[in-house]
């Protein structure tokens, strides 16, 4: 029985997509099979990040409606072997997606896959709740900083109330804190929330933690998901990501004041530039 | 054309009171004495002049009760027996005799009192009240054992009792009780209110690490340590 796991957040552009193409990637890189679905009917991005924009024949509205079959619609990885997308519809309708649609594409699925990650769109609509509705885990990613924070107690919130677990009083949703776009610098200066602070405030196990990083949009605009860049920090972090949610217990890199390891990392990858 | 009330000698009403009972074991006198005096020896004053009813459920219904003396004995210590409640037709008719009243007590109170069990109107929480959730109590106390996030609301009738920290809304009193008060382990509330009367959180004076309560004196919301 395949493990389902929602990527979600509440706020908007805390790296979502980001994380579902990386932690996807890397749960295939470990040998699990696995398939991510972009839930954002109408503003499609897992295509765009995972690089498979141009070989979108159908999409999981086609599969919900049978217009198509599943194993016409999803697409299999250039890159890294066992991993699959299902895109979602651009043109169609966000009402398209139901529940009933969604659950047989899951069951299907669960026969050929480990784990099934979902993409959520942003916000606590329709979108959202049914991107979260059949998960068994939850990562909640957010940006350390105020609105995120909220927003992400929110979903929790949900993830606690809307979900077939809740609803069948069943174990909960396991519930796991990603901390995205984190700047070691501000934090410092005071500037923004640190680690502890959000810990404090969501009160739910820290899965990890992405430092800002302009590997990321390299990555996006490459259509490569950021955790095959192997040198990049946001790369790595994705790396210990997938290996802490595999039961691995390891230290939390970019969060501590490493300075000298910080400054000798940054001058040798201006060094590797300048060589180029 | 109506009868003045002055020309009218009394009126009968129906009213309620609460009254001491006292359950007699045995019908036998010298034992009641001395139960009596023991009685009386350790709290002299406090059924001074109390009316009191005898309840003969717990005595045979063939026992025979020496009612008159068992008022003399009373009336030595200043306790007034003005009736009885149980017993058998016998027993009754004694009473009667005795000057004591009869309250007429069949089974229905006994079930009565195993069928009004206490009833418990507290709600209880042991999860982190999340953003943009609402708890509620309707008639009693409301208990979180964990936080109260920012722009969740809790509501009681009673008093609330957050063992967290409370960083919400929190309205307690909300049928206008105001004797009821709010605890919690630690407190940033956006918002307080007890009985109606609110207080939002401007200038962070609703701010404590430590215990600390919220009562309700003279229509002003005070906030103190635990």
């Amino acid at each position: 029985m395949a493990k389902i796991i929602v990527v979600t957040s509440g706020k908007g552009g805390v790296g979502k997509t980001t994380t579902s193409a990386a932690f996807a990637t890397g749960l295939a890189l470990r040998g699990y099979r696995t398939v991510v679905i972009d839930f954002d009917v109408g503003l499609r991005n897992l295509d765009l990040v995972m690089g498979c924009e141009r070989r979108v024949v159908f999409d999981i509205i086609n599969v919900i409606n049978k217009e198509a079959t599943l194993n016409q619609a999803l697409i299999k990885d250039k890159r890294t072997e066992n991993l699959s997308i299902l895109p979602a519809s651009q043109t169609r309708d966000k009402d398209a997606l139901t529940k009933e649609g969604l659950e047989q594409i899951i069951s299907e699925l669960q026969e050929s896959f480990d784990y099934i990650v979902c993409d959520s769109p942003a916000g606590i609509e329709k979108g959202a709740l049914t991107a979260m509705y059949f998960a068994d885990s939850a990562i909640v990613v957010t940006n350390p900083e105020v609105s995120s924070v909220r927003d992400s107690d929110r979903i929790l919130g949900l993830l606690a109330s809307k979900t077939r677990r809740a609803e069948k009083n069943l174990e909960p949703v396991s519930e796991h804190l990603l901390l995205t776009r984190y700047s070691l610098n501000r934090v410092e200066r005071g500037d923004m929330l640190s680690v502890d602070d959000v810990k404090e405030i969501l009160a739910i196990p820290l899965l990890g933690v992405i430092p800002e990083s302009q590997a990321v949009l390299r990555a996006s605009n490459l259509g490569i998901p950021v955790i095959l860049d192997n040198e990049s920090d946001a790369g790595q972090a994705y790396v210990d990501v997938v290996a802490r949610f595999l039961g691995e217990t390891l230290p939390h890199r970019f969060i501590e004041a490493e300075k000298k390891g910080f400054l000798k990392r940054l001058f040798a990858n201006r060094k590797a530039k300048k060589e180029q | 054309m109506n009868q003045p009330q002055s020309t009218k000698a009394f009126v009968l009403k129906g009213s309620m009171f609460t009254l001491s009972v006292m359950q007699l074991f045995s019908a036998d006198l010298a034992s009641f004495k001395q139960e009596l005096e023991a009685t009386y020896t350790r709290s002299p004053s406090f059924f001074k002049n109390a009316p009191i009813i005898l309840d003969l459920q717990k005595i045979a219904p063939d026992a025979v009760v020496d009612f008159v003396n068992v008022v003399a004995e009373m009336r030595r210590y200043e306790i007034f027996p003005i009736g009885i409640i149980g017993g058998s037709e016998m027993q009754q008719q004694a009473a009667i005799t005795a000057n004591l009243g009869v309250i007429n007590n069949t089974k229905p109170n006994k079930t009565k009192e195993v069928e009004s069990e206490p009833q418990n109107n507290c709600v209880i929480h042991t999860k982190h009240i999340r953003s943009g959730q609402q708890v509620h109590a309707p008639k009693g106390d409301l208990i979180i054992t964990a936080s109260v996030s920012p722009g969740a609301e809790i509501l009681a009738a009673g008093n609330i009792h957050v063992y967290g920290a409370l960083n919400g809304r929190a309205l307690a009193g909300i049928n206008g009780d105001k004797n009821v008060r709010i605890f919690c382990s630690a407190l940033n509330a956006e918002l307080i209110s007890i009985a109606g009367f609110y207080q939002t959180n401007e200038d962070f004076r609703i701010k404590s690490s430590t215990a600390t309560q919220i009562y309700l004196e003279n229509e002003q919301l005070q906030i103190a340590p635990l």
